[in-house]
C-alpha cells in the first residue's frame, strides 16, 4: 500500500469521525411562541417611557416581554454612533413604569470574552429562549466602518446583569466580514435558532441563519434574491411557514421588502414588494397570538419623520394602517415589537438619536387609524 | 479561554514566528531560533494597549486555517519535511479557481452559485473531497492528504469558532500562497525555498 493511500486511509477515517459528530442542520421546524405567560396587567394604553439617557446618542433598541409584565429594552448608546465609547445599555421596565437601567456591555468587555481587538459596539439584539436564557447578539467592528462587523453571541442567566461568551459567528469565507444583525431571532425545533442577519460587503443581502442550542452555526441561506436587502424581520406564520419584511436599501424600490419560507426556513423566496414606502430604515413584525401580524415602519419615501403601525390578518398578504404613533419633525426610527402577557404590546424606538422610547399598547390602540 | 480562543491566539503565535523567520532565516539555527518563539510567546500573551498582538491580529485577519497553522508549524520545526509544492497546474487551479468560487458571491449582485454553505453540510462535502483526493491520491501526495485529514479531525472536534469546514480547510492567506505558487516556480518566499533538499512526494 503506498504511502498516498495509507494517507487517503487517514482522511477517511477523519471524514467518518467528522460525519458521526456532525450536527444535523435544516431543515427544522418553526416554534410559534406565543404572548408570555402571566396575569394581565393594568395599563393606559400608548403609555410613554422615555429611558433614561446619560450620553448624547442611543440607538438600535431591541425588546423582550417578561412573564411579569415588565419588559427588558437593549440599545447602544455613547457620544455618537461609532464611537469608541458606546456600551450597550439595558432597562428593565415594570409594569408599573418604572425603569431600572445599567450598562450590560462595554467594548473592553467583549473584548476580553472575545480575544480580539474590539474598535465599537453596534446593534445589540436581546432574545429569550424557552429555557429562560437571554440571549445577546451584539456587531462589533474592529477594522473599518460597519461593513468590517462581525456578529458575536453571549447568554446571561440572570436577564442580562452578567454574561458568558459564546461564540463570534463566522459566516463569511473572506476574514468574516460584514455581517450584521439587528431583529430578534425564532425558536426552531429541537433547541436551535433561526437569526435574521444581514450582510453589507459590496451589496447588501439578507440571510437566515440557523444555529444550534449552543450557538453553533448550522447553515446559512439567502431570504431575498430580486436585489439588495438588510435588516430582515422575521414572523412564524406556523411549524413550517415564515414571512420576512425587509428594509430597502437606497437605489432600490422604496418600499417594505418581503420574503417567505414554507419549509421553516430551508429556502426562501422572494415576494412583491409591499405597498408600504420605506425610505432605507428598519422594519419591525411581530406574530400575534390569533395568528395576525403586526408591523413598525417609517411609512415615507424619505426622512424617519413618521411611525407608523400596520397589521395583516392574512399572513402578510395585505396590510391595513394601524395607528401612527410618531408623526413630526424629528427621527422616529429602528422599532422593536414584543409581545406582553394578556393581549399587551411592546414598542421601542430611537427618538431623535438621543433616547429610547418605549410604549406599552393593546390591538385595540394599534388599529387605530388617528394618532 | 475556550478551545477555539485558544486555538486562535495559538495560531497567531505560529504565524508571528514563522514571518519572523521568513523574514530573518538565521533565525532558524540553534539557539537564534529561541527569539521567534520568545517573539511568538509575548505576541499571544503580553496586552499592548489592552489587547495582546494576537488578539489584534485576530481582529484583523481572523484565525488561520488548521491546514496553514499545521504548514506554518512544519515550515518552523522541521522544514524538510514540509509536503511537496503543488504542480503549477494545481496551484493555478487552488489559487484562482477556488478564491472565485468562495469569494466572487461576495463581490457580485446575482451570484449563480456559492460554495461557502456547502461547508456547513459535513456529508455534502466530504463525499465529493474523498472521491477527488482518491483520484489524485498520487498527485497530491501524502503529506497534503495528512494535512487535510488532521483539518477534518480538528472540525469534528470543534477547534475553530467557526463550523464551516472550508475555514479548517483554507484561508485567504493560503490561497494567495498558491496563487504566488502557480506564478512564480522559484520565487525565494515560498515555502519550497527553505526545503534543504526535495521533499518526499
Amino acid at each position: 500500500m503506498s504511502a498516498a493511500t495509507r494517507a487517503f486511509l487517514l482522511l477517511l477515517v477523519a471524514a467518518t469521525v467528522a460525519l458521526w459528530r456532525g450536527a444535523v442542520g435544516m431543515p427544522a421546524t418553526l416554534v410559534v411562541v406565543g404572548s408570555p405567560t402571566g396575569s394581565p396587567q393594568m395599563f393606559d394604553s400608548g403609555r410613554i417611557i422615555d429611558l433614561p439617557q446619560e450620553v448624547p446618542a442611543a440607538h438600535a433598541s431591541s425588546i423582550v416581554g417578561l412573564r411579569d409584565g415588565g419588559v427588558l429594552v437593549a440599545w447602544f448608546a455613547g457620544t455618537r454612533e461609532g464611537a469608541a465609547d458606546v456600551t450597550i445599555e439595558m432597562a428593565r421596565v415594570n409594569p408599573e413604569g418604572d425603569a431600572e437601567r445599567w450598562t450590560a456591555l462595554r467594548r473592553t468587555q467583549l473584548e476580553s470574552l472575545s480575544h480580539r481587538a474590539i474598535r465599537k459596539l453596534g446593534n445589540p439584539v436581546i432574545w429569550l429562549d424557552a429555557s429562560g436564557q437571554l440571549h445577546l447578539f451584539v456587531v462589533s467592528v474592529s477594522l473599518g466602518g460597519w461593513s468590517g462587523s462581525a456578529v458575536n453571541h453571549l447568554t446571561s442567566h440572570n436577564l442580562g446583569r452578567d454574561w458568558s461568551w459564546g461564540s463570534r459567528l463566522i459566516l463569511s469565507p473572506l476574514l468574516n466580514l460584514s455581517t450584521l444583525v439587528r431583529t430578534p431571532p425564532l425558536q426552531l425545533a429541537e433547541g436551535s435558532i433561526g437569526l435574521p442577519c444581514y450582510h453589507e460587503f459590496l451589496h447588501k443581502r439578507s440571510r437566515w441563519v440557523q444555529l444550534s442550542a449552543d450557538g453553533r452555526v448550522l447553515d446559512s441561506v439567502p431570504i431575498y434574491r430580486a436585489g439588495d436587502s438588510l435588516q430582515p424581520a422575521v414572523a412564524a406564520l406556523d411549524e413550517q411557514r415564515a414571512l420576512a419584511v425587509m428594509r430597502a436599501p437606497s437605489g432600490g424600490p422604496r418600499q417594505v421588502l418581503a420574503a417567505s419560507t414554507g419549509n421553516a426556513g430551508g429556502s426562501w423566496h422572494s415576494l412583491t414588494p409591499l405597498d408600504i414606502p420605506n425610505p432605507d430604515s428598519s422594519v419591525a413584525l411581530l406574530r400575534l397570538d390569533d395568528g395576525a401580524l403586526l408591523m413598525a415602519a417609517n411609512p415615507l419615501q424619505s426622512g424617519r419623520g413618521v411611525l407608523q403601525l400596520f397589521l395583516s390578518a392574512n399572513g402578510g398578504g395585505s396590510w391595513q394602517a394601524g395607528r401612527v404613533v410618531e408623526s413630526g419633525a424629528g427621527e422616529y426610527s429602528y422599532p422593536a415589537l414584543a409581545l406582553g402577557p394578556g393581549g399587551v404590546f411592546h414598542l421601542s424606538y430611537t427618538l431623535d438619536r438621543t433616547h429610547i422610547r418605549l410604549r406599552t399598547f393593546d390591538r385595540e390602540w394599534a388599529e387605530a387609524s388617528a394618532p | 479561554m475556550n478551545l477555539p480562543a485558544a486555538y486562535g491566539l495559538f495560531s497567531q503565535g505560529v504565524l508571528v514566528a514563522a514571518l519572523l523567520c521568513a523574514l530573518w532565516p538565521t533565525a532558524r539555527r540553534g539557539w537564534v531560533m529561541l527569539i521567534p518563539l520568545n517573539v511568538a510567546v509575548i505576541a499571544i500573551l503580553v496586552p499592548i494597549g489592552g489587547p495582546s498582538v494576537a488578539e489584534h491580529l485576530r481582529a484583523v485577519w481572523g484565525d488561520p486555517a488548521v491546514v496553514t497553522t499545521l504548514l506554518l508549524l512544519v515550515y518552523l520545526v522541521a522544514p524538510r519535511r514540509l509536503p511537496q509544492r503543488p504542480s503549477r497546474r494545481v496551484a493555478l487551479g487552488l489559487g484562482f479557481v477556488l478564491p472565485v468560487a468562495l469569494y466572487s458571491p461576495l463581490v457580485l449582485s446575482q451570484p449563480l452559485i456559492d460554495l461557502y454553505p456547502v461547508g456547513w453540510h459535513p456529508l455534502g462535502f466530504l463525499s465529493p473531497l474523498l472521491v477527488i483526493v482518491f483520484m489524485l491520491r498520487n498527485r497530491i501526495g501524502p503529506r497534503w492528504i495528512c494535512l487535510m485529514a488532521v483539518a477534518v479531525l480538528a472540525f469534528a472536534g470543534g477547534l475553530m469558532e467557526s463550523s464551516n469546514l472550508w475555514d479548517y480547510l483554507v484561508d485567504p492567506g493560503l490561497l494567495v500562497g498558491l496563487a504566488v505558487c502557480s506564478r512564480a516556480r522559484s520565487s525565494p518566499v515560498s515555502l519550497q525555498s527553505v526545503q534543504h533538499s526535495p521533499a518526499a512526494p
